[in-house]
C-alpha cells in the first residue's frame, strides 16, 4: 500500500486558497459597483469604476509612476546586485559564506527599520548632509522625503538583498571550467562574463528581475514612509481611497487594475524570454 | 608547436606541497603523459602551465617566452578539460568557433575552418547540433576541435577520457593520439590510468607526492622502473625485500628471506650492507622442476597458493620461505600445477631491478 502522503497537503492549501481567493473575490466584486462614497456600494453591476480609471489622467500617471519606479528599481537593482552576486559566487576565501549570510540577514530586517535608518540618514541634521555641507558639495540639505529618487532607494534596501541572493545560486550552477576554456580561447575577463556568464544565467536574471519587480509593484511601506504624501504609486493611492477616503469600489478596481497590470507585464516578460535562443537552450 | 620548460615549480597551500619541486623539459612535438595517483600534484602542475594556478615558487617557459606570470588567455596554449567545458548555449559551430571570434577571424574563415575541422574528427554536419545532443565521445571530439582551432603551441589535456565507457575510451585513445601525431602539437596529458599514459605517450613522468619519481619512456619505465613506487604504479610487480651484500661478476648479490638473490647491476651505484628492494614483473618469473639454474639465474622454490584464469594467462600466487608471496604469469597454454604442489619459480638476473629501499 503506497503512503496517501499527498493527503496532508490539502488542508493548508484550502485554508490558504479560501483566505485569499475569499477575501480577494470579495474586495475584487466591489470594484463592479458604483461607488457612493463613505464605504457604500451600489447595486446595479457597472464598469464605471474602470471606465473613470481609464479616462482619468490621475489615475493613469499614478499607474506610469509605479510601473516607471519599479522598472527604474529592477535597472539600480540589476547593476548593483549582479555584479556582487557573480563575485559572491566566485569568491574562494571563507568570508564569502559569512558574506552572504550578512546579506541575508539584513534582507530579513524589517523595511519600516531600515527606511527610518534612512530617513535619520537622509535628514537635515543628519549624519550624510552635515558631511555633505561642511564637504561644500551642496549648500542645501539633500533629502529623501517625498522625492522619486529617495523611494527608489527606499525599495532597492528592501530588493537587492533577495536578487543578490537568487543570483548568487544561479551563478553557482555554472561551471568554473566554462569560464576557463572561454579564457583560454583567448577571451579577456570582461568578454569571457558577456560571452559565457550573462547569457547562461539569462533565465535566473530574468526570473529575479520579475521577482524584484513585483516586490516593487505592490510594496507600500517604503513609498509610503519615504514618499511622504507626494509620491503616489499605486498601493500608497489604494490605500488612501481605501482608508483616508472610504471609497471602497474604487480602491477594488485600483488594486485590481495594479494586479492586471503586474500579471501582464509578467506574462509578456515570460513569453519575450522563451523566444531567447539562448535562454532555451540553457533551461533545455 | 614549441618546447615547455618546467623549471623547479612549486605550488604550497599553507603548509602541504601539492607540487613540491617539478623540473621538466618537454620537446617540440612531443607527447609527455603526467602519470599518478589523485592527489598528486599531476593536475595542478597542468593548470600551473595552463595559467589558472599561481606557482608558489620556480617558472613556466614556453618555447623561449617566461609565461609564469602571463595570464591565461596571453599564453597561447589550449587545454581539453575533463568534463569538457563545452558551452551549452552554444552550437557546435559556435563552440569550435569560439576562440576565432576572439581572434577576430572573418566569417568566411571561421566557416571554412569549422568544417575543417569536423572533418578532422569525424563529425560532419554536426554543425548546428548542441552540446547536449551529442554523445559522450562525440562531446569529446568537439573539446578537441575546439581546443585546436586555433592551433596552440601547447594542448594541456585533463584526463579528457575519464568519463568515457573502456571501448569508446581505447577508440578515443588511438583517435587522440593519431590526431597529436598529424598535428605535431606538443602535449601535455593527465591520468591516472596507467595502460592509457602507456599507450599514447612518448614519455611518461610518474608523479607522487607532489615529485616526479621517473621520467622515460613507456618501455623504459617498465622494464627500469627507478623507485619502488613508479615500478609498483606501472603494471604489476613482486617486490622481494633484502641487504645488498655483496657484487661479483656484473651482479649485486642481496640476502633476502627467500635465500641470496642476484641482480644484474645496470645503472644503479650501491656501496656497502645497504637496504634495497628487488623487483621482477609476473611474466618474467617461470615455474621450472628442472635444476639448470646457472648464475644468470633466480631461483625460488614455494607452494602454489592461489591460481586463476584469466583467458590469456594464469595467475599463480606462490608461498615461499620468509613469508613471501611471489605473483606468477603463465600463458594459458602452459601446464598449470594443483594449488599446494611444490614449484621452483625462476627468473634471469637481467630482468632483475635492484631499487633502493624506502
Amino acid at each position: 500500500m503506497t503512503a496517501r502522503w499527498h493527503l496532508l497537503m490539502w488542508p493548508p492549501l484550502l485554508l490558504s486558497l479560501a483566505l485569499l481567493v475569499g477575501s480577494q473575490s470579495i474586495f475584487l466584486r466591489g470594484s463592479f459597483f458604483a461607488d457612493l462614497r463613505v464605504g457604500r456600494l451600489g447595486s446595479e453591476l457597472t464598469l464605471q469604476n474602470y471606465w473613470r480609471v481609464a479616462s482619468d489622467g490621475f489615475y493613469l500617471s499614478a499607474l506610469w509612476l509605479t510601473v516607471r519606479l519599479s522598472a527604474l528599481v529592477v535597472v539600480f537593482t540589476f547593476v548593483l546586485g549582479y555584479p556582487t552576486a557573480y563575485i559572491l559566487a566566485r569568491m574562494r576565501s571563507v568570508w564569502a559564506p559569512l558574506l552572504l549570510a550578512l546579506l541575508v540577514a539584513t534582507s530579513f530586517v524589517t523595511i519600516v527599520i531600515k527606511v527610518l535608518g534612512l530617513v535619520i540618514l537622509f535628514s537635515p541634521g543628519g549624519l550624510l548632509n552635515v558631511s555633505l555641507l561642511w564637504l561644500g558639495l551642496t549648500d542645501q540639505p539633500v533629502s529623501l522625503r517625498g522625492t522619486e529618487f529617495g523611494v527608489v532607494v527606499g525599495l532597492m534596501y528592501f530588493t537587492i538583498g533577495f536578487f543578490v541572493l537568487l543570483l548568487y545560486g544561479v551563478v553557482r550552477t555554472i561551471p568554473r571550467s566554462l569560464e576557463q576554456a572561454a579564457q583560454l580561447l583567448g577571451a579577456p575577463r570582461w568578454r569571457v562574463f558577456w560571452r559565457v556568464v550573462v547569457p547562461l544565467s539569462l533565465p535566473g536574471i530574468i526570473t529575479s528581475a520579475l521577482v524584484v519587480f513585483n516586490l516593487c509593484m505592490g510594496a507600500f511601506t517604503s513609498a509610503a514612509l519615504i514618499g511622504a504624501g507626494r509620491i503616489l504609486t499605486l498601493p500608497v493611492l489604494i490605500q488612501r481611497t481605501v482608508m483616508l477616503d472610504a471609497r471602497y469600489a474604487m480602491g477594488a478596481t485600483l488594486a485590481a487594475v495594479l494586479l492586471l497590470c503586474g500579471l501582464a507585464i509578467n506574462l509578456i516578460s515570460i513569453l519575450a524570454v522563451g523566444r531567447l535562443k539562448a535562454a532555451r537552450r540553457v533551461v533545455a | 608547436m614549441a618546447t615547455v620548460r618546467l623549471d623547479a615549480l612549486e605550488k604550497r597551500y599553507d603548509t602541504t606541497a601539492a607540487v613540491a619541486g617539478v623540473t621538466l623539459d618537454i620537446a617540440d612535438g612531443e607527447f609527455l603523459t603526467l602519470l599518478g595517483p589523485s592527489g598528486c600534484g599531476k593536475t595542478t602542475t597542468l593548470r600551473m602551465i595552463a595559467g589558472f594556478i599561481a606557482p608558489s615558487a620556480g617558472r613556466v617557459w614556453i618555447g623561449a617566452n617566461d609565461v609564469t606570470t602571463q595570464p591565461p588567455q596571453h599564453r597561447d596554449v589550449n587545454m581539453v578539460f575533463q568534463d569538457y567545458a563545452l558551452f551549452p548555449h552554444l552550437t557546435v559551430a559556435e563552440n569550435i568557433a569560439f576562440g576565432l571570434v576572439e581572434r577576430r577571424a572573418p566569417r568566411a574563415e571561421r566557416a571554412r575552418r569549422v568544417a575543417e575541422l569536423l572533418e578532422l574528427v569525424r563529425l560532419p554536419g554536426h554543425e548546428a547540433r548542441y552540446p547536449s545532443e551529442l554523445s559522450g565521445g562525440q562531446q569529446q571530439r568537439v573539446a578537441f576541435a575546439r581546443a585546436i582551432a586555433h592551433p596552440p603551441r601547447v594542448l594541456l589535456m585533463d584526463e579528457p577520457l575519464g568519463a568515457l565507457d573502456l571501448k569508446l575510451r581505447e577508440a578515443m585513445q588511438e583517435e587522440l593520439r593519431r590526431l597529436q601525431r598529424q598535428l605535431g602539437i606538443t602535449t601535455v596529458y593527465v591520468t591516472h590510468d596507467q595502460v592509457e599514459a602507456m599507450r599514447m605517450s612518448d614519455r611518461i613522468a610518474v608523479m607522487n607526492q607532489g615529485r616526479v619519481e621517473q621520467l622515460g619512456t613507456p618501455e623504459a619505465i617498465y622494464e627500469r622502473p627507478a623507485t619502488e613506487f613508479a615500478a609498483g604504479f606501472v603494471g604489476s610487480i613482486n617486490f622481494l625485500k633484502g641487504r645488498c651484500v655483496g657484487h661479483e661478476d656484473g651482479c649485486y648479490i642481496v640476502e633476502t628471506a627467500a635465500g641470496r638473490l642476484r641482480a644484474d647491476t645496470g645503472a644503479a651505484r650501491i656501496a656497502g650492507a645497504t637496504p634495497v628492494t628487488l623487483a621482477v614483473r609476473p611474466e618474467h618469473l617461470r615455474l621450472d622442476t628442472a635444476a639448470g639454474a646457472d648464475g644468470r639465474e633466480n631461483r625460488v622454490d614455494g607452494q602454489v597458493a592461489a591460481s586463476s584464469f584469466l583467458g590469456n594467462l594464469v595467475q599463480l600466487v606462490v608461498r615461499a620461505a620468509g613469508d613471501l608471496e611471489l605473483r606468477v604469469e603463465l600463458r594459458a597454454g602452459d601446464r598449470r600445477p594443483p594449488d599446494g604442489a611444490t614449484v621452483s619459480v625462476s627468473w634471469p638476473t637481467a630482468k632483475t631491478v635492484l631499487l633502493p629501499s624506502r
